[in-house]
């Protein structure tokens, strides 16, 4: 557990000192948040609408900065160092925990560009949405680790990535935006646990895979 | 497998000629005769075919998955190409069950498109196999695309667990078996015919014996072509 | 007392062998030069000793006191250094040392700091990788290598992009390597390099 969270922190750290993906990512959602509001009237932004956008902002964004993680390590070689020093598995927790913070924050600033420009992104239920932001961020997070290692070593990357992980994000970002939808206040009969556990379960079942077999993915 | 291709093609021939040829009345007399179903009337003749095309893609998808699952286990290339033929078969019988599909709900529901989650498993189930392949072709190093394809099928396979099995259930749709529907019963069952009945199962058959036949082909080719031009 | 059982190993990529049926046996104290043209694989056996790439047949075992050493447990007995070895640009000298003692739990920021003296990258261990000339780079991966006191090193290439007095402190480390009690297995395309070895492995005279 302490080697994951060193290479946790050997991330971050990288992270910080290049900047590379918060400004991409800065960059990324304040263009589309002007974009949206140039394009769609106020009046028009229901909260289905913005629910929707939210996640498909936040869809984009993981698919630019989250992609990253195994993919640097594989385009800059670095991955044998890792792969000399520590098992697998800990390289995946430690990307999975890099991913999970990432997102977290790609989610929290898309909230703040969304608070601030967009009239219908106002919370019913704070807590639900909090939950939900947390949830899926987990949950994409250990979607994307396992698919970028999936794409470090196959050829035309970028495109690659998004078309892997679209059907798999998939149920992930249904139930993020009926999610959202309802810590919107939107009327519904739906059943916000049930979303919830379905969440918490398909990662479960990610996570747990992953761990098993990415010891095949280093093979050569 | 010579017997299991003429059965197959005889069955599905024998289901084309009756599933199409056969006339629709009000009382039916006889076993030559289908019920009328009111509101679907001579449309539901489709679900001989759109119901077992999907049933052979959701198999095709489940066979390829437990092949590559099988190969991570043993490391056993023949497992893979197993595998990969599967998901080719799979990939061509979901293209024809959203044909298919599209016709039921151009005629039925209004729109070829109605984005039910049942129509979102069929796209998600197309664009699982698209990725699959879109993946293999893009990895040079062969243990590595084995290896990489097969751990991003089984992925695959789980997540489809979720999409296709969990959470079309919590949705609302159009599809028998949706949420909010009471009667989650196939509609077949209740037009309490016989022969339409059997003639939905004979197809069944007719297709799934196809898929067979049709898997150890494309599995020979490709060994075939593995073992004598490094394909 | 760490040896090393290599039974039998081939290699293919797509179909095309690399290398056939490979034997070795090694132990402590023991130190075996692979030699061999450009292509007969002298790197891929070495990454298939350091169980960085699978063989296609055949097994690579390590054994401590007869027993085999496991997959996590030998990450800290082994260091491995190439010029395909990649370190991160944006960390420094001294956070790849901390990095690497942190991964292979242990610390000796003593002996760090001795090794970083002795590879003559003292004054710059505090500059970011990304600065850093190919010399010195090799020289580090040195310092990262060592310090872990390894039992078992590999080595490929020991010599690339060194300077002369840095090919001395590397010769000095290959006669060393029997004192130290460790298992040294070194690639060359150097014939003045082999003399350092007790044993070497022609790879073009296998096949």
């Amino acid at each position: 557990m302490k080697i994951v969270l060193n290479i946790l922190y050997k991330d971050l750290l990288c992270e910080i000192r290049t900047r590379h993906v918060i400004y991409s990512l800065l960059v990324f959602v304040l263009t589309t948040v002007f974009v949206l509001l140039f394009s769609i009237s106020d009046n028009e932004f229901t909260v289905d609408l913005s629910a929707s956008l939210f996640w498909v902002v936040s869809f984009f964004s993981t698919m630019t900065g989250l992609s990253r993680s195994f993919v640097l390590e594989e385009e800059k070689q670095t991955i044998l160092f890792l792969r000399l020093n520590a098992t697998p598995e800990q390289i995946y927790l430690g990307k999975l925990f890099y991913s999970i913070v990432v997102n977290l924050i790609i989610n929290i600033t898309i909230t703040f560009a969304f608070i601030l420009f967009i009239p219908t992104f106002v919370f019913s239920n704070l807590n639900l949405f909090i939950l939900t932001i947390l949830v899926s961020s987990i949950s994409i997070s250990s979607a994307v680790t396992i698919l970028s290692a999936i794409i470090s070593k196959a050829e035309n990357k970028g495109l690659l990535l998004p078309f892997l992980s679209f059907p798999i994000l998939l149920p992930i970002l249904i139930t993020s935006i009926n999610l959202t939808k309802l810590s919107l206040g939107a009327f519904s009969f739906e059943n916000e646990a049930n979303y919830l556990q379905f969440m918490i379960s398909y990662s479960v079942v990610l996570i747990t895979a992953s761990l098993l077999f990415i010891k095949y993915i280093f093979e050569e | 497998m010579r017997i299991l291709k003429f059965t197959s093609i005889a069955i599905i021939t024998l289901v084309i000629i009756f599933g199409i040829g056969l006339p629709i009345v009000e009382n039916p007399q006889n076993w030559m005769e289908y019920p009328k179903i009111p509101g679907l009337d001579e449309k539901f003749r489709n679900l001989f075919f759109h119901v077992p095309m999907s049933w052979v893609a959701t198999i095709a998808f489940i066979v390829s998955t437990f092949y590559s699952l099988k190969y991570l286990n043993s490391k056993n290339n023949l497992y893979d190409i197993k595998a990969e033929s599967s998901a080719s078969l799979g990939l061509l019988f979901s293209l024809l069950a959203t044909i298919t599909g599209s016709m039921w709900a151009k005629f039925n529901w209004g729109s070829f498109w109605n984005w039910d989650p049942r129509q979102l498993s069929i796209i998600f189930l197309l664009l699982i196999y698209f990725a699959y392949f879109l993946l293999r072709a893009s990895i040079k190093n062969e243990v590595s695309r084995n290896n990489i394809s097969a751990v991003y099928n089984v992925i695959a396979g789980l997540s489809a667990i979720f999409f296709i099995f969990i959470l079309p259930r919590m949705l609302a749709g159009l599809h028998p078996g949706s949420k909010g529907e009471a009667d989650a019963g196939p509609i077949l069952g209740g037009s309490g015919s016989k022969n339409v009945l059997f003639t939905f199962y004979f197809s069944l058959l007719g297709f799934t014996l196809f898929y067979i036949w049709l898997q150890n082909l494309s599995y020979r080719t490709r060994k075939l072509l593995k073992e004598n031009y490094h394909a | 007392m760490i040896t090393l059982q290599v039974n039998n190993i081939s290699k293919s990529y797509n179909q095309q062998t690399v290398f056939n049926e490979v034997s070795l046996f090694a132990s402590e104290k023991y130190s075996l030069a692979i030699t061999g043209k450009n292509g007969s694989g002298k790197s891929t056996l070495l990454k298939i000793i350091a169980k960085l790439v699978t063989p296609t047949v055949g097994s690579v075992l390590f054994f401590e006191n007869e027993f085999q050493i496991f997959p996590n447990k030998l990450n800290s007995k082994l260091s491995f250094v190439a010029p395909y070895l990649f370190l991160y640009e944006e960390l420094t000298a001294i956070e790849h040392l901390t990095l690497i003692q942190k991964l292979k739990r242990i610390s000796n920021n003593i002996l760090a700091i001795e090794l970083l003296k002795k590879f003559s990258l003292i004054e710059s261990k505090h500059k970011k990788v990304g600065s850093f000339s190919s010399g010195m780079l090799q020289r580090l991966k040195y310092c990262i290598a060592l310090v872990s006191k390894p039992k078992i090193l590999l080595l490929d290439e020991p010599t690339s992009n060194l300077d002369h007095e840095g090919e001395i402190i590397i010769y000095d480390l290959l006669k060393a390597a029997k004192k130290n009690n460790t298992l040294l297995i070194y690639t060359t395309n150097h014939k003045s390099e082999l003399k350092y070895a007790d044993d070497v492995i022609d790879l073009n005279k296998l096949k």
